[in-house]
């Protein structure tokens, strides 16, 4: 058995591809592929993949993992050519690594994601109103959402905890671009979308794109891939 | 970001209306030189799972000149969207509004999608009577099961097309290519199509009526067909089967490679509509799909294949197709799944193959309770043949059976309903025999639809049991179907009833149709979407009495909505058919013993073919 670790990216309109979606997608990708998949035994066997944090619904990525497990090891350029041959348009392998050693699964070791909002203030006439807004958000104690509770009904959560950072670059044409560093895993998460509902003045609806996602221990940060090696 | 984009991201389930899968064609609009849109009127999960449009589909955008794209019912939320946004209803591949195209296709695969064709017409911008529209609009055309009675929704459709569609589908469009470079008016392209055999245009037909609604006549109006006949493609064997299918990346309905073993079906259950316009049988060989599974499975990926077909185990060869492909398929953990599982030829170690080791339930279809209930819908099922096929599944493994039945059927007797119950409880006790240490864990689970006579079969002259009686016999079956193991479902009696006005309705229903969709009717065979009160609103407003179409027992020499639409099975089969039935007599499946002259092959002229080689009667 071989471990691989993936990064794709998942874009345009497969943003509105859901996760559990995509789980059923990539199954059927790599049989198109023709790739030596490992299966899990019993009645109902089912191929060894382990996906990363969830991406929401209508949110693009360029760093989205997953681990697979072949039965047999093959050429890492090659495995990214078939895949690449038989994804839809949307979704794209860019990187491969072959686990070096056992690895943890990603949702255990992914803590801090990166997301990027283009075409915020694109109709905006001061861009200023909305750089002072993500100061006043971050000067907040708390910023309460509003999720649904297991077994029914809604809860109240302080997300605020889960901001990490944040960083203005100017892209030209489109106005200034926020980059938004959170906290995600299974301490919990704030949606990229969750953030601008506290916004309180006007915004155009982004495109919104996760950059990065980091295995963060508090003095260094590496990509998912890095722990492979 | 468009103004669509912003609205898909607040719908639920964008990816119903994305496109984008994996399969998917799209063509340059610009260079095709007629383009389609095949229409299901239901939501993606339920149309991008029917077999019929998926290969339409292909034939369409294989052709160089033409192009074929999906257009599925937009559910509530996208509805009240477009229309706050007065944006148009469009395809998946290019995103164009249905009136973009030359020609929209709509199948008819059930009588309460209705207003969800309208509803999509008038979304996609189009008029919705065929009168008010010109040259400028596309053509429309309406084709499968509920083609063979579409007078309820004539009006609003310029053709229909009877039949199998693989091959009248280019010769349609090469008539629409032509039509175009002449620039030819909308009037005399539906003369031309006219021509092609299976192609009926309801405007070149007039209706009249006698004065207690039944029909004094129907009278071709143009120089066309008197009747306009079915087409079926002869032989299925050269009839290529596509090798590509769209892998929708959201979970349909039946999310797995279909394969269509066969057409037709002879058994000749007297209820079934089915069994009756998709005459004669016609199977492939097992080469010819084992071929084809093998090149889907690696197009698609898929780990299910389907072995679909009216019935399939009926397959001359199934134990030999099964066979070899699980010897092909097995190690790549390729699951094959039957649909539908015939109770006396229930060949247990092949049920154990198909379910790959899971036993979570099976189906049988007994459909009436008692032997003479079933002698009379000619479905030659015994009482022992039930029991020897439940004792094989539960010494097999299973725990839970289904058995599906149907109320109301001619003839029948609170005897008949009983009848159901005990016969599930015999099968109940039986597994409880066999699963002695667990016998709470057996169960049998009952479902009992209501019968709905059927146009072109030889109950299209028997009343459909009225909505009180329905209610009775369900409180009756309820009543005796009580206990520890023994679950009871049932449809919903005004469905059912609604279906049956429309699959035997007349013109004068357009109207009615027209107004429920008014109203705010959609999505009727949605539980949650059925609004019977509207309905009968609808009715009322019209002035037409619904149970004159669905309660009330014909004459043989009535003159029928359909009558005009030939499927093949002539009338006087259907009605020595519905006279054996009343004697309670069984006429056998001509794949095994004689001829029953149903007419199909010396209509059509074609033989029925099995894969092992000539039909055996």
């Amino acid at each position: 058995m071989v471990d691989y670790r993936l990064r794709y990216s998942k874009q345009g309109e497969l943003r509105f591809i859901s996760h559990l979606d995509l789980v059923r997608g990539f199954e059927r990708i790599l049989r198109r592929a023709g790739l030596p998949v490992a299966y899990s035994e019993g009645y109902n066997p089912h191929p060894k993949l382990g996906f990363g944090p969830a991406l929401p619904l209508g949110v693009e990525s360029v760093a989205e993992y997953l681990d697979m497990e072949f039965t047999r090891s093959v050429d890492l350029e090659e495995i990214i050519a078939r895949l690449n041959h038989v994804m839809p348009p949307g979704l794209r392998a860019l990187e491969l690594v072959e686990a070096a050693r056992k690895l943890k699964p990603l949702t255990a070791v992914i803590n801090c994601a990166v997301y990027r909002y283009e075409g915020l203030a694109a109709g905006q006439d001061d861009p200023e109103r909305i750089r002072r807004e993500v100061e006043r958000l971050w000067k907040q104690d708390t910023l309460l959402v509003t999720r649904k509770a297991k077994g029914g009904g809604t809860k109240n959560l302080n997300v605020r905890g889960f901001l990490k950072n944040w960083q203005w670059l100017e892209q030209p044409g489109s106005g200034p671009v926020l980059c938004l560093e959170t906290v995600i895993g299974n301490q919990g998460t704030i949606r990229p979308d969750e953030f601008l509902r506290f916004f309180a003045v006007p915004i155009d609806t982004p495109r919104i794109i996760r950059t990065d996602l980091w295995v963060d221990d508090g003095i260094n940060r590496v990509s998912p891939l890095a722990l492979c090696r | 970001m468009t103004q669509i984009e912003e609205i898909l991201a607040r719908v639920e389930k964008p990816s119903r209306y994305t496109g984008g899968e994996w399969g998917m064609v799209k063509k340059d609009w610009t260079k095709a030189q007629v383009r389609v849109a095949l229409a299901f009127p239901d939501l993606y999960e339920v149309g991008q799972s029917h077999l019929g449009l998926r290969l339409l589909y292909d034939q369409i955008n294989q052709h160089p000149d033409y192009l074929a794209e999906r257009v599925y019912a937009p559910w509530i939320d996208l509805e009240d969207e477009l229309r706050k946004a007065a944006k148009p209803l469009f395809s998946l591949e290019s995103r164009r509004s249905l009136a973009e195209f030359d020609l929209v296709g709509f199948t008819l695969q059930y009588e309460l999608s209705y207003t969800n064709i309208l509803n999509m017409m008038d979304l996609g911008g189009i008029p919705l009577a065929a009168r008010e529209r010109g040259s400028e609009h596309p053509l429309l055309i309406a084709g499968g099961p509920g083609a063979y009675n579409p007078e309820p929704i004539a009006e609003f459709f310029d053709l229909f097309f009877l039949g199998e569609g693989e091959e009248a589908i280019l010769e349609i469009l090469a008539v629409l290519a032509r039509a175009k470079r002449a620039g030819l008016s909308k009037a005399q392209v539906k003369k031309e199509l006219s021509k092609i055999p299976g192609v009926y245009v309801p405007e070149f037909y007039e209706v009249s009526y006698h004065q207690d609604g039944t029909l004094a006549g129907i009278r071709a109006a143009e120089v066309v067909p008197v009747r306009v006949t079915k087409r079926i493609v002869a032989d299925l064997e050269q009839c290529p089967i596509p090798e590509q299918q769209i892998v929708p990346f959201t979970d349909i309905v039946h999310d797995r490679i279909m394969l269509e073993l066969f057409r037709g079906c002879t058994r000749g259950c007297r209820f079934c509509q089915a069994g009756m316009i998709y005459r004669p049988v016609r199977e492939r060989s097992v080469p010819t799909l084992e071929k084809a599974l093998d090149k889907l499975l690696k197009q698609t990926g898929y780990g299910e294949v389907s072995l679909t077909s009216l019935s399939s185990s009926d397959y001359s060869e199934i134990r030999q197709l099964v066979a070899r492909l699980m010897d092909c398929y097995s190690a790549e953990h390729v699951n094959i799944s039957l649909p539908s599982l015939r109770i006396d030829a229930f060949p247990a170690d092949l049920a154990e193959r198909f379910q790959g080791g899971r036993k979570s339930s099976l189906t049988f279809a007994p459909e009436a309770g008692t032997e003479r209930m079933r002698r009379v819908i000619n479905k030659g099922v015994t009482r022992e043949d039930m029991l020897s096929a439940a004792e094989a599944a539960f010494r097999g493994g299973w725990q839970r059976l289904k058995l599906y039945f149907m109320m109301g059927l001619p003839t029948e007797t609170d005897e008949d309903i009983i009848g159901i119950a005990e016969l599930a409880r015999e099968v109940l006790n039986l597994g409880k025999g066999i699963w002695k240490q667990r016998p709470h864990a057996v169960q049998v689970s009952v479902s009992v639809s209501v019968f709905v006579p059927k146009p072109h079969t030889p109950f299209q002259w028997r009343p459909q049991l009225s909505l009180e009686e329905v209610e009775r016999r369900q409180r009756l079956l309820a009543d005796h179907l009580k206990g520890r193991g023994l679950e009871l479902h049932w449809h919903d009696a005004r469905t059912s009833w609604l279906e049956g006005v429309f699959a035997r309705g007349d013109r004068r229903l357009a109207a009615v149709v027209k107004t429920a969709w008014e109203l705010g009717c959609r999505f009727d065979g949605w539980a949650e979407h059925f609004r019977f009160d509207l309905w009968l609103e609808a009715f009322r407003r019209s002035g037409l009495e619904p149970d004159f179409y669905a309660n009330r027992q014909r004459s043989y020499t009535e003159i029928l909505p359909w009558d005009h639409l030939d499927a093949g099975v002539c009338k006087e089969f259907l009605q020595d058919e519905d006279r054996r039935a009343e004697a309670g007599l069984l006429t056998p499946d001509c794949r095994q013993a004689a001829c029953s002259a149903c007419g199909v092959c010396p209509g059509l002229q074609v033989r029925p073919s099995l894969a092992g080689g000539e039909g055996r009667g």
